[in-house]
């Protein structure tokens, strides 16, 4: 599935470096081992994560050509229907066939939403752009999604969607309401949408995935788009494209709303690391630890059998108090200071590390030593 | 646990001192509360409600005597009939019944609470396990066992070094300082996961921002705990006085460090400034989580010893100057065995390669990237970076080991690859001492004329042996002069006959002084195994590798299992009646020659294996081979299992003249001395050597021998001390119980059988039992073992070498006395019995005396089942101490538990069932199912499938039913308890067919109990006989007594003398 992913054909030298590395960037970020060696030896639920987040980090690279052949083939059957809109070369493409039905709930409603804006002809005029690549470009920026379409004119049309902004306010009750929920905030946290998130937002008078037309609000520079009949094709082509497109990386759908998908994930890690109550201080940086930060606890009901019972690996935790192999080795490995004032921030560190580390081994010694 | 002595006996009226405390994080404090229910009566109070129609906990109250603020928490708790139900640990130490109050659901409850701050929780939450040790009624609960737990875990990480300075900011932009554990590594990571999935939920009860979520509340816990104890340290080390000098504004740095050093938290900055620190903090702490470009591959080096010319090393070159490689490669994290070399990807000219099936991007672009990555924590890589396509870096011998002591980990840390010779971090690669000793070999000692007795006398840990040090690497052995030698060369890696070691130079001059105080001799025995097994490399400077002996000392240090292959196999003992299992004689030889060199030893198989037949042996053996007198042996057994060893005398030994010193009428000062004096052996309790120790003390004992040795368990007591205190040149201690992971019981039985080996108590409990109970020490618990495992042989049923030589089904009587309470219940009962009878007749006769049977059958089984002086089932503690079977019962259940095995007990009373269930989940602090005829259905199948499932939380069952409750399955029993007689052999098989039937793996253990002087002693003899009325009694039960005459009954019925306990 991953492998199908990656560009298959070399592409230009420099794009495909480019995309490698955004790839491995992404990677690194989202799926980040603790170890190497843990992935190799990891369950078959790290396994899937990893698999899921693939697609989406591929998604990403933004002239990626999949699949080229078959998808040529039903251009050119449908080709005549076509009011001879100007080719495009290299466009991005709907993949998904006349016929067939999206694999994820989000492409489909996004595709019953465009039904629903713009009916019979204009639809599927506007399905068959999409198919044969007439977007030249589709961006998603910030809020913006912006498609470049290719019609008949000489000029390509530019074609834009919105959805509504999540104020700051909304932001905190959605960013509260999914960490009391800890399904939510779990899935998230591994990089997944949970598939009934709706639930979440219902509560708070709002909506993440678009129903209705109007929550698209499409706009668009070619003549036949009016404030009235904002659905015109390149409408429709540019949303199910981006219908595709969120299938396959739901998480776009929160900086659609202006509330980037990984300051979602930070805000619950953090509501998650310090408690969701109350507006305490929290670190600046709260790493995500695989296996320990996504670790759910079963609903305190589940336990009341043992409510009282510490569970039976305790007795394995040894925590021997030692001096360390190296000394200050997070100090060693954090380099030098980031700061650009002369103060010896590391040197001072170190006697800190030092006196510290001591004085825990003089407590311990304490309370061990000889009579 | 038990409490079978009067001194240690639990009084149903102290049950209000039972005390659980618990801790819950709340508000950044610890809080402290603790359950406690003065009157008994759980469930007979109503529990009220606060302004918010929160309930409030009508049995918890503040631990007063801690530091802290008053407060109060509301917590999540279990409730039934909104009562909160009691904690697992009350109910069993505070002896409440949950039975029939499941908790149906969870409500708010409010506890009042001391609140301790952060800085304050580690000392507390020791000092509350020493509460626990000195004071049995206390208990800690899960809540201050988990955040122990985390607290020394947050100590185990400062000591490590494992911590980071943090900024946090609040919601209005504020910064502040704070010392963070950091726990994104790998070894930690672990850690930390075992413990949060250990939390119990009582611990995260709280209902506020953490959501109950385990990570939420530790990470929060941890946090603080550490930001505490790091800023004491920098408080009383007045590091601010390092930076009071500079102006915060000028320098960042140094407006964070205003909030680390201090113990203040604020970080003084302007707007502009705090987003920078901030940024600036975050982006640099982050480095920890740099891994690397690639999520598939990683960069890796590795280090090879100096290659000289041809291939092979150049052994004139001096090793400090040779050169040592370090080359570079890319290792797939896919599989990491596939392994490119640098030199290879400088070849590859394509973007990317699928090697060994696994695809690579931009090889050489990796390489060099991650390359520059890795000299950010190696400057000396930076030479390579000038290079167009490095492939390795070459680096001298003091660099390789710097490398290798201080590069590597933190480069592995930061996930790269890093590959060394393999005698790094090996035994093989390590400077190290052994103590070798010396001593004749055994045949020698032991030999033909040799004077058993006088041999005997002289051997033991006092006994001098010849030793002296080596320094050794891996098998090779180094004299001073050839070690010095290696010193001078001044490098801390050095080819010893071509095979490079380690040697640490703050350690040579301490390995050379010490060998030179050292060079050898004679020291005891006891000392020399000190030294070799438990000390560390404090004392000689170089780590202790081992210990290498020669002659008996060997034989006695022994093997993997405890008993050398080189002991003299002894035979069974001619005038034995029975057969020794082959182990058994195993047993027997290692007994005696621990005692032939005068090694107190201690025989501690599991139950069911034959320590007391070992042990009849023994003496047997014993008076077999002796060449003239030998004195006698006194044995100490408890109360409860005299019967059982007069009767195994009688039985496998009946040559041997055994005395029971015992009972109100017992032999005194002289008469005893001189009597005992003839005697092989001479049986008494714990209890009387502490009494009668004056005469005692008198006779010349050759052996003593403690049965149950776990009565000596606390050291201090009088008994313990009578014990230890007795000068015999011969001891041997019998337990069942695994004493090795009791320590100190393993102390106390250490101490009695070889005085100081293991040093003064307190010094004992400070090195060994604080570590490993309090702190799971695994390296000074396999000390200890190594320490204590020459004088120990324990073999357990499952053991591959006993599991084929035992039958399937072992049957035991196990001959209980009574106490002087049951006696006089008895007594007084008989009689009156007998006046009734007197006048009555047919019918009314016939009913007088099955009412009386049954109340002596009762009063057999405890004096409160007849009396019905205490309700069980309203929480009142039965006092176990009252009955000879229970005190049996519950000596026999510790062990059984110990050895992690359940069993069956089967009363024909349900109101017995009632009070053993009652006691035994007080005193052995399990949930103990009970099943009875009035168990409903569900229920029934309920306990039936908890206790098969063997999880360990319900160890025990009783079952009241008639015939056992033909049809269940009760496979996980393998022992199974008879604690009152049908006396109807086919009805007690149906019951002990529960377990013993198809899909029983193990051998099943059954125990018959039976008063010893009572009708319960008389009915078994006659059902032994087998005659004519055996079989009426198996027919018809009790009823035939009734038709006996009053002579006949009285005969019948009579207590008989000396089968009383006054002690228990």
């Amino acid at each position: 599935m991953a492998e199908e992913n990656k560009p298959s054909k070399p592409t230009a030298k420099k794009a495909a470096k480019k995309a490698a590395k955004k790839v491995t960037k992404k990677t690194t970020k989202k799926a980040a081992p603790s170890k190497p060696e843990a992935v190799k030896k990891a369950p078959p639920a790290d396994r899937e994560t990893k698999i899921i987040a693939r697609p989406t980090l591929s998604a990403n690279v933004p002239t990626a050509p999949k699949k080229i052949k078959p998808q040529y083939a039903s251009f050119r059957s449908s080709r005549k229907s076509l009011t001879n809109p100007r080719r495009v070369r290299g466009g991005v493409k709907l993949k998904l066939k006349p016929d067939e039905q999206p694999s994820s709930w989000i492409t489909q409603r996004l595709l019953r939403v465009a039904e629903d804006g713009a009916e019979g002809q204009i639809n599927r005029e506007g399905l068959e752009y999409a198919r044969a690549g007439q977007t030249k470009r589709l961006t998603i920026e910030g809020t913006l999604c912006e498609g470049v379409i290719q019609g008949r004119s000489d000029k390509p049309y530019k074609t834009e969607l919105k959805l509504n902004q999540f104020s700051v306010h909304d932001q905190e009750q959605i960013i509260h309401a999914m960490a009391d929920q800890m399904r939510y905030a779990a899935k998230l946290l591994a990089g997944e949408l949970p598939s009934n998130i709706e639930d979440v937002f219902a509560p708070l008078d709002l909506r993440l995935f678009p129903t209705e037309p109007s929550d698209l609000s499409p706009t668009c520079s070619c003549p036949d788009w009016s404030d009235d009949q904002p659905w015109c094709k390149h409408a429709v082509c540019l949303t199910a494209l981006l219908a595709e497109r969120l299938g396959n990386e739901p998480m776009l759908v929160f900086d659609l709303h202006g509330m980037p998908g990984q300051e979602l994930i930070d805000g619950l890690r953090q509501k998650r690391a310090i408690g969701i109550q109350g507006p305490g201080p929290t670190p600046v940086l709260v790493p995500h630890i695989q296996g320990v930060t996504d670790l759910q606890s079963p609903p305190l009901e589940d336990q009341i059998d043992d409510f009282w019972s510490v569970g039976d690996e305790l007795a394995e935790l040894d925590t021997p108090i030692a001096p360390p192999p190296v000394n200050c080795v997070l100090l060693r490995r954090l380099g030098p200071s980031p700061f650009v004032g002369k103060f010896p921030l590391v040197g001072l560190m170190q006697t800190c590390y030092e006196l510290i580390g001591q004085s825990a081994l003089m407590q311990e010694e304490q309370s061990n030593g000889d009579d | 646990m038990i409490n079978a002595s009067p001194s240690e006996t639990i009084s149903a009226d102290s049950q209000s001192m039972v005390q659980v405390i618990h801790a819950n994080w709340a508000d950044d404090h610890l809080h402290f509360w603790i359950e406690q229910c003065p009157d008994g009566q759980w469930w007979d109070r109503d529990a009220e409600t606060d302004d918010n129609d929160t309930i409030i906990h009508p049995n918890a109250i503040i631990p007063d005597w801690i530091d802290g603020e008053s407060s109060s928490v509301v917590l999540r708790l279990p409730v039934s009939a909104d009562r909160p139900t009691p904690s697992q640990a009350f109910a069993m130490y505070g002896g409440v019944e949950t039975e029939d109050h499941q908790a149906a659901g969870l409500s708010d409850v409010r506890v009042p609470t001391i609140a301790v701050k952060p800085a304050h929780v580690p000392a507390l939450l020791e000092s509350l396990y020493d509460r626990q040790d000195a004071n049995e009624d206390f208990h800690v609960g899960p809540g201050v066992e988990y955040f122990a737990a985390a607290s020394r875990l947050a100590e185990h990480l400062i000591a490590g070094h494992r911590f980071v300075p943090m900024v946090y900011q609040d919601a209005a932009g504020m910064l502040s300082g704070r010392w963070q554990p950091w726990l994104s590594d790998d070894m930690t990571t672990k850690r930390v996961s075992k413990l949060i999935r250990s939390m119990p939920a009582a611990a995260r009860a709280v209902p506020d921002g953490h959501a109950h979520d385990a990570w939420s509340i530790t990470v929060d816990f941890l946090s603080q705990v550490t930001d505490a104890s790091c800023r004491r340290v920098m408080v009383s080390e007045e590091m601010t006085d390092t930076i009071d000098s500079i102006d915060p504004g000028m320098d960042q740095q140094v407006a964070w460090l205003n909030g680390l050093l201090g113990s203040g938290v604020e970080v003084p900055a302007s707007t502009g400034q705090r987003a920078e620190i901030s940024r600036t903090v975050r982006k640099w702490i982050s480095e920890l989580e740099d891994r690397g470009e690639s999520s598939t591959w990683r960069f890796g080096l590795r280090l090879a010893e100096p290659i000289g010319e041809g291939l092979a090393m150049d052994i004139d070159q001096p090793d400090e100057s040779v050169m040592w490689s370090l080359s570079f490669f890319l290792q797939s994290l896919d599989d990491e065995e596939v392994i490119l070399r640098g030199a290879d990807v400088w070849l590859i000219n394509r973007d990317r390669i699928v090697y060994e099936g696994l695809t690579l991007e931009n090889p050489q672009e990796l390489l060099m990237g991650e390359l520059g990555r890795a000299s950010r924590y190696y400057k000396k890589l930076e030479d390579a970076l000038d290079e167009s396509e490095p492939i390795q870096l070459l680096i001298e011998t003091k660099e390789a080991y710097r490398f290798l002591r201080e590069v590597k980990p933190v480069l592995e840390e930061q996930g790269f690859g890093v590959e060394c010779p393999s005698w790094w971090d090996s035994q093989a690669g390590r400077l190290g001492t052994k103590l070798r000793i010396d001593s004749d070999p055994s045949e020698m000692v032991l030999g033909e004329g040799a004077d058993a007795d006088a041999a005997g006398a002289q051997l033991g840990l006092g006994t001098l042996v010849g030793y002296h040090w080596e320094i050794a690497i891996g098998d090779t052995t180094l004299t001073l002069h050839e070690f010095e030698e290696l010193a001078q060369k001044n490098s801390p890696l050095v080819r010893i006959g071509g095979q490079w070691v380690e040697i640490r130079p703050e350690d040579v001059e301490n390995a050379i002084s010490f060998m030179r105080e050292n060079p050898g001799g004679e020291m005891e025995l006891g000392e020399a195994m000190q030294l070799a097994l438990a000390s560390d490399s404090s004392q000689t400077g170089l780590p202790v590798t081992g210990v290498e002996a020669t002659g008996w000392v060997a034989s006695m240090l022994g093997g993997e299992e405890g008993v050398s292959l080189e002991l003299p196999m002894l035979e069974t003992p001619e005038s034995f009646k029975g057969t020794l299992r082959p182990y058994q004689t195993r047993g027997l030889s290692w007994m005696a020659f621990m005692e032939r060199f005068g090694f107190g030893a201690c025989l501690a198989d599991d139950m069911g294996l034959g320590k007391t037949i070992q042990m009849i042996a023994l003496i047997l053996h014993e008076r077999n081979h002796a060449k003239g007198p030998i004195d006698p042996t006194l044995l100490i057994v408890p109360m409860s299992v005299i019967g059982n060893w007069v009767k195994e005398f009688e039985r496998f030994a009946p040559s041997i003249k055994v005395q029971v010193h015992h009972g109100v009428d017992r032999k005194q000062g002289d008469t005893f001395v001189s009597d005992a004096q003839e005697m092989d052996v001479v049986i008494t309790t714990y209890a009387l050597v502490h009494r009668d120790n004056e005469f005692i003390t008198k006779v010349k004992w050759g052996r003593v021998v403690l049965d149950e040795a776990q009565f000596v368990k606390n050291p201090a007591a009088k008994q313990s001390m009578s014990v230890r205190a007795l000068k015999v040149p011969r001891r041997v201690a019998m337990t069942g119980t695994p004493v090795e992971n009791r320590l100190s019981e393993l102390w106390s039985i250490m101490d009695f059988l070889n005085p100081q080996y293991l040093g003064p108590s307190g010094t004992f409990r400070k090195k060994f039992a604080l570590p490993i109970e309090r702190h799971r020490d695994q390296v000074k618990m396999d000390k200890l073992r190594t320490m204590v495992r020459p004088f120990i042989l324990r073999r357990v049923k499952t053991d591959p070498a006993v599991v084929s030589d035992l039958p399937e089904k072992l049957e035991s009587k196990e001959w209980c006395p009574l106490t002087s309470e049951q006696a006089s219940l008895y007594e007084g009962c008989v009689k009156q019995m007998l006046t009734d009878v007197e006048h009555a007749e047919g019918i009314h006769r016939r009913g007088l005396v099955l009412a009386a049977l049954i109340k002596l059958k009762q009063i057999c089984n405890h004096p409160a089942q007849m009396l019905k002086d205490n309700d069980p089932q309203h929480g009142k503690i039965i006092d176990p101490g009252r009955s000879g079977k229970c005190v049996r019962l519950l000596q026999q259940l510790d062990e059984v538990l110990s050895e992690g095995d359940q069993a069956l007990v089967f009363t024909q009373f349900r109101q017995m069932g009632h009070i053993l269930s009652n006691m035994l989940r007080h005193e052995l602090g399990k949930e103990v199912l009970f099943l009875h005829g009035g168990t409903a259905q569900g229920q029934r199948q309920k306990m039936i499938d908890k206790f098969q499932e063997a999880t360990g939380k319900n160890p025990i069952l009783i079952l009241s039913l008639k015939a056992g409750g033909v049809g269940l399955n009760l496979t996980a029993a393998n022992h199974v308890f008879h604690f009152d007689r049908w006396w109807n052999p086919a009805v007690e098989n149906q019951a002990t067919d529960r377990a013993y039937r198809i899909g029983q793996t193990r051998t099943v253990q059954v125990h018959k109990y039976i008063v010893r002087g009572t009708l319960e002693e008389r009915i078994d003899e006659m059902i032994e006989s087998k005659t004519e009325l055996a079989e009426n009694i198996i027919g018809h039960g009790e009823r035939w007594l009734t038709d006996l005459g009053t002579d006949k009954l009285r005969s019948l019925l009579a207590l008989r003398a000396d089968t009383i306990s006054d002690e228990m």
